[in-house]
């Protein structure tokens, strides 16, 4: 057995030279007679036998090549989209941004046009309007705060309005900034009247509730959707500033005065501009009677 | 018989798979020629009988998928062959570095035997930008390939032999 196989890698030895010239004479055998055309059959057959793994392969080809296509695209999708949320990002910030300066300016219009009704005052270097900065810390007062304070003109008890009506009063100057007392505020009273009988009253305000317009004379009749102005007594306030409309009225034979409850014309939750009405003529008692000074439409009940 | 069949089916299937799908898989011109870094690992590590036979098989079936004349292909493909077998018996063994080197040189001896022959039929052939343009590339593109799949190879072969001995 050993013996035959080393005849055997003997043989093999022998025959490997032989080897290159033996292919190279084949070779051109087989090239010679393809190309006088007698391995045509012999080519077709090798067609028909690649043919499917062929198909194969390249369907696997196609299959792979879609895959890294999809991946691809997918990727460059991911960075578009990447793209398009930032710029929706960014046109969203700049169209909030637009939207406020739009606001902002549609309130700064109407105190303007708010301050142009208002002739008879005398605005030490023209109106102020100050940006609410802030709210109170305290659940019972809700006093705002301002941006301007005392470098800008501001002084204790000046009235704050704005084109809705009356706010309040500024309580508390700093250099750069103001406290507002609201007419909500418990500590707060206003002289007012009604708009249509002139009936005299003092608003307070209430901690958790609508303000109320008390010591009303009981002779004058009053009733729900009056509306309220400050009636300029007292120096405070100019006359004429409308603070808001009786929602209810307490009327009892037993009591010397008539109670009503106000709403407010201001939305003070909404409140962010203001004008600080720095100089006004102290309106007499015995002056004519004045129109509101603002024209709001009436609140909700 | 049955090893046979087994073998020519498998030359069927590496030809198949080397004229479409590799064939879509080009670097910088190069074409990655899997049949030529088959035969090359079949003459060092199996038998140069083997691989002779497989060159004869294989050549044809490449031809008839290229739309060469048959034939053209089975020198070049026993040209590498036999110089796969020179250099690994005689020279360096199939350690270090012959199978990349033989795959680096026995790329560009079949193409420029291939080249050769295909001038002698009579085709127009522009040698200096196919060498530059496709033979080079793709002969280097083979030797990294065959770097990739003999390097495993010989550290395992390496650690076998420590092992055994």
């Amino acid at each position: 057995m050993r013996r035959t196989f080393q005849i055997r890698i003997m043989q093999r030895s022998r025959l490997r030279p032989l080897i290159l010239p033996l292919v190279m004479l084949g070779a051109i055998a087989i090239i010679g007679l393809d190309l006088a055309g007698y391995m045509d059959p012999a080519n077709d057959i090798i067609h028909t036998a690649l043919k499917p793994p062929a198909i194969l392969f390249t369907e696997a080809k196609g299959m792979v090549a879609s895959g890294v296509d999809a991946m691809r695209e997918m990727r460059t999708l991911r960075e578009r989209n990447a793209e398009l949320e930032d710029l929706a990002n960014r046109l969203t910030v700049e169209n909030l941004r637009l939207a406020e300066v739009e606001t902002e300016n549609e309130q700064l219009r109407s105190l303007l046009n708010f301050a142009q009704t208002v002739p008879a005052f005398s605005f030490r270097g023209g109106q102020i309007i100050a940006r609410v900065i802030g709210g109170g810390a305290s659940p019972f007062t809700h006093p705002i705060q301002i941006d301007l304070g005392e470098q800008h003109g501001v002084k204790q008890g000046m009235p704050v309005v704005t084109d809705r009506g009356l706010v309040g009063r500024i309580f508390h100057v700093y250099p750069r900034s103001s406290d507002i007392m609201l007419i909500t505020d418990p500590r707060s009273s206003v002289n007012v009247m009604t708009q249509g009988s002139r009936a005299p009253g003092i608003l307070r305000g209430r901690v958790g509730q609508l303000p109320v317009m008390e010591l009303i004379p009981p002779e004058i009749e009053i009733s729900v959707g009056d509306i309220i102005i400050t009636s300029g007594l007292g120096g405070h306030f100019p006359k004429g500033l409308v603070a808001g409309q009786i929602v209810d009225v307490e009327k009892n034979d037993n009591l010397m005065f008539q109670t009503a409850v106000i709403q407010p014309t201001v939305d003070f939750d909404r409140i962010e501009l203001v004008l600080v009405i720095t100089s006004f003529p102290i309106e007499m008692e015995s002056q004519p009677e004045t129109e509101p000074i603002s024209a709001p439409e009436a609140p909700s009940q | 018989m049955f090893r046979i069949f087994i073998f020519i089916l498998l030359a069927l299937i590496l030809v198949a798979f080397q004229s479409s799908a590799l064939n879509a898989l080009t670097l910088a011109g190069g074409h990655l020629d899997i049949i030529i870094i088959a035969l090359i690992m079949l003459t060092l590590y199996g038998s140069f009988e083997l691989a002779v036979l497989a060159s004869v098989i294989v050549a044809p079936l490449l031809d008839a998928l290229s739309g060469l004349p048959l034939g053209v292909s089975i020198i070049p493909l026993v040209s590498v062959v036999l110089l796969a077998h020179w250099g690994g018996k005689t020279i360096f063994g199939t350690r270090l570095g012959w199978p990349v080197v033989v795959i680096l040189l026995g790329a560009l001896l079949a193409g420029l035997i291939t080249l050769a022959e295909l001038a002698l039929l009579g085709w127009d052939m522009p040698w200096n930008e196919i060498i530059l343009r496709s033979l080079l590339p793709s002969a280097l593109l083979n030797a990294i390939a065959g770097l990739a799949i003999y390097l495993p190879i010989v550290v395992f072969s390496e650690r076998r032999e420590t092992h055994l001995q």
